[in-house]
């Protein structure tokens, strides 16, 4: 490398030198572009050459760099450079760098781009642009998220898989029973076995909609609808699903009026269903009480959702959102139910936050509704 | 006769009025859906068995079998489970747990029955109890060649020697191979075989009559070429239903022990904590009846001691296979 030290003393030197540096940065694979402060190309090495394709030495000089490098008749809408982006409040100059997708004869490549800034005059700044080539390394990167995910979904699908174990096996049994002795029951036995099968099946339906609503999140389809009429269906169907989890649980609901605002009524009701069986699992059976505050301040509609079922481990609170993540014994839950909260949550531009303190959990779900007096006019 | 009683702890509520029903015509039955509940009935009335689940809300069905035996060591327990049984082995051999039925929706609820039915009576033996009432069974060809078996039924056939065990296992395992049996089904007749033909018979010492043991190499070698006595011959019996196949061993000494078999099983199927292994994998003891249970969709054993083993091992022919369930049957000694 040069060593600044060194000061050339004849043209013949300062030559050698330069072919020297040439020789150095032809080697670098990756393009390396020096612009000046009008978008033109002062100086390059052999790589962009290549990566041109079509320009020579010679011809790449002094031509706009959107134009050569990536073919545009307009300075890219990316530039650090036309965005000021290299210059910070305290005016210091910073590199800086982007990704962008860039197709080359028909093959996408994902280009990671490094701006370095290059004071040239004073207030006039010049620009070294690096481009590299990490489609391979960003297509492993992928490969990996989606063996990680597939390790994910097969803790799961055995979730799942005993979930749907237990109502598949009371309406096996009871449909066992029923094949072998309906001639002699009574009507009232046949009505008590078929409404066994029914809520079995509604169990074993849930669990499918769980996995589903995870898999395909559509569109939102809103309508104006009412939170506390939502909230209070939701409570209905968890305990009608879980009638025994929920035996012992007392149910509060506190609001002032009723609260309405757009929302997807089918997923709303999904969320706070979520939340609550949530909670009843927490009790585990024991009795307690899950209470429901809806409030509303100026352009927001508060929902805190609040149980004393023991509360959340400080060592776990930060995990509760993502997929997968279960505190149950292994394999009664999908680990799916917080995180299909959050995810609701965000497709109505929401909040959802968690809080745990002396054996309680706190569930606060907030909507932006705007101003009502303008809603109701 | 007052009828007996039967406890079924489970907490969810289909899967407990289905057994309830299903059991409600020859017994008396109580459902509880928890330990608290459970204490109360088993307080109430003399409960003749008891079967619960093993996970249950708060304590565990393994928590109601500790009450039971310290409480009420007359009433009987068997577990079910809609987990891997094999986790649960280790367990079974603390706690003296003879019984685990999986939970699954391709259980036949008429093993729940069989397995009630074979608990409360001393009447343990016997393939035909798991299928309907047109079961065939020929037993009074004991001596002849191989023949098929009746169809909806079984044969029995007596081996005396090591020769007609390995003509006849050979000619067994081809029939019910073509009978739609996995090949392995080989290893499971030769295991079976060889414990009621070398294992099983013993003097009224205890020692081996057809092995011997080198204690220098901790190895047991069987006699060459056994020709047994009249008093030591042992029945094997084989066939089908539509929906199951089945091998039937049954020897003459009832001298398997029901808690060597979990101690055999256990050090095969649980892992050793230290390890992260089964401690059998180092060793070469007793992993007959292990491979034997890991083949076939059911094994089923029927001890009566001092007088007879049977072990059944079943295979489903719909592929209908679920975790396989724990069943060791003991008649109860006489004093």
């Amino acid at each position: 490398m040069l060593s600044r030290r060194e000061t050339p003393n004849s043209i013949e030197q300062i030559t050698e030198k330069a072919r020297e540096l040439e020789a150095i940065y032809d080697v670098v694979e990756d393009p390396l572009v020096l612009i000046d402060s009008d978008f033109k190309i002062q100086r390059t090495n052999l790589a962009t050459v290549n990566f041109t394709k079509g320009y020579t030495f010679d011809s790449i000089l002094n031509q706009s760099c959107y134009q050569v490098l990536y073919g545009r008749k307009d300075i890219c809408p990316y530039c650090p450079y036309a965005t000021n982006q290299l210059k910070t409040s305290n005016g210091q100059k910073t590199p800086t760098a982007r990704e962008i997708f860039f197709k080359v004869e028909g093959k996408k490549q994902t280009l990671n781009l490094e701006f370095y800034p290059y004071p040239k005059n004073e207030g006039e700044n010049w620009i070294v642009e690096k481009i590299s080539d990490v489609t391979k390394q960003r297509e492993k990167e992928e490969e990996s998220f989606r063996m990680r995910n597939l390790a994910s979904l097969g803790i799961l699908i055995s979730g799942i898989a005993h979930e749907l174990n237990n109502p598949l096996t009371g309406i096996s049994l009871t449909l066992q029973n029923l094949k072998s002795n309906w001639q002699n029951a009574s009507p009232e036995q046949i009505e008590k076995r078929l409404e066994m099968i029914k809520n079995d099946t509604a169990r074993a339906a849930m669990i499918v909609s769980d996995i589903i609503s995870f898999a395909k999140s559509d569109k939102v389809k809103i309508t104006l609808g009412d939170i506390v009429e939502t909230i209070n269906r939701a409570k209905d169907t968890v305990t009608r699903l879980f009638p025994h989890l929920s035996k012992n649980v007392n149910w509060k609901i506190e609001y002032d009026t009723e609260y309405q605002f757009p929302f997807h009524p089918a997923k709303m009701e999904r969320l706070f269903m979520n939340l609550f069986r949530n909670s009843l699992q927490a009790f585990d059976y024991r009795p307690g009480e899950i209470s429901i505050e809806i409030r509303k301040t100026k352009n927001w509609i508060h929902i805190i959702v609040e149980d004393d079922a023991g509360g959340i481990p400080d060592s776990i609170i930060q995990k509760i959102f993502d997929p997968f993540f279960t505190n149950n014994k292994s394999g009664t839950g999908t680990g799916l139910g917080l995180s299909i909260c959050h995810s609701i949550v965000k497709e109505h531009d929401g909040n959802i936050s968690v809080k745990s303190l002396d054996q309680k959990t706190r569930f606060t779900i907030s909507f932006p509704v705007g101003d009502s007096s303008e809603n109701q006019a | 006769m007052k009828k007996k009683s039967v406890l079924i702890v489970e907490d969810i509520h289909s899967i407990r009025e289905a057994i309830i029903d299903l059991l409600s015509n020859s017994y008396d039955v109580f459902g509880a859906e928890n330990f608290d509940e459970a204490v109360d009935h088993l307080k109430n009335q003399k409960i003749d068995l008891t079967i619960t689940d093993i996970r249950l809300p708060g304590k565990s069905g393994i928590d109601i079998v500790k009450y039971i035996q310290f409480n009420y060591p007359e009433t009987l327990y068997a577990l079910m489970t809609a987990y891997n049984i094999n986790d649960y082995i280790h367990y079974a051999k603390e706690y003296q747990i003879w019984n685990i039925i999986p939970k699954y929706s391709f259980l036949d609820i008429h093993l729940i029955e069989v397995m009630v039915e074979k608990i409360l009576s001393n009447d343990i033996f016997g393939v035909e109890k798991y299928f309907d009432k047109n079961f065939k069974i020929i037993d009074n060809h004991l001596n002849s060649e191989f023949e098929e078996a009746p169809l909806n039924g079984l044969i029995y056939k007596q081996i005396r020697s090591d020769q007609e065990r390995s003509i006849l296992c050979g000619k067994i395992s081809k029939y019910l191979i073509g009978l739609g049996a996995p090949k392995s089904i080989q290893q499971v007749l030769e295991e079976l075989t060889s414990n009621a033909m070398i294992r099983a018979p013993r003097t009224n010492a205890g020692d081996y009559k057809y092995q011997f043991e080198i204690p220098s190499h901790d190895m047991v070698v069987p006699v060459d070429n056994i020709e047994l006595s009249p008093e030591d011959y042992f029945t094997i019996g084989y066939g089908s239903t539509e929906t199951t196949l089945f091998i039937v061993v049954r020897d003459q000494f009832g001298s398997l022990k029901k808690e060597e078999i979990l101690h055999r099983l256990d050090r095969h199927i649980s892992v050793d904590e230290l390890t992260g292994l089964p401690k059998g994998l180092s060793d070469s003891h007793g992993r007959g009846l292990y491979i034997c249970r890991e083949i076939s969709d059911q094994l089923i054993f029927n001890i009566e001691t001092n007088k007879c083993t049977e072990t059944i091992a079943m295979i489903n022919r719909e592929g209908r296979s679920g975790f396989k369930s724990l069943s060791i049957y003991e008649v109860p000694m006489t004093h």
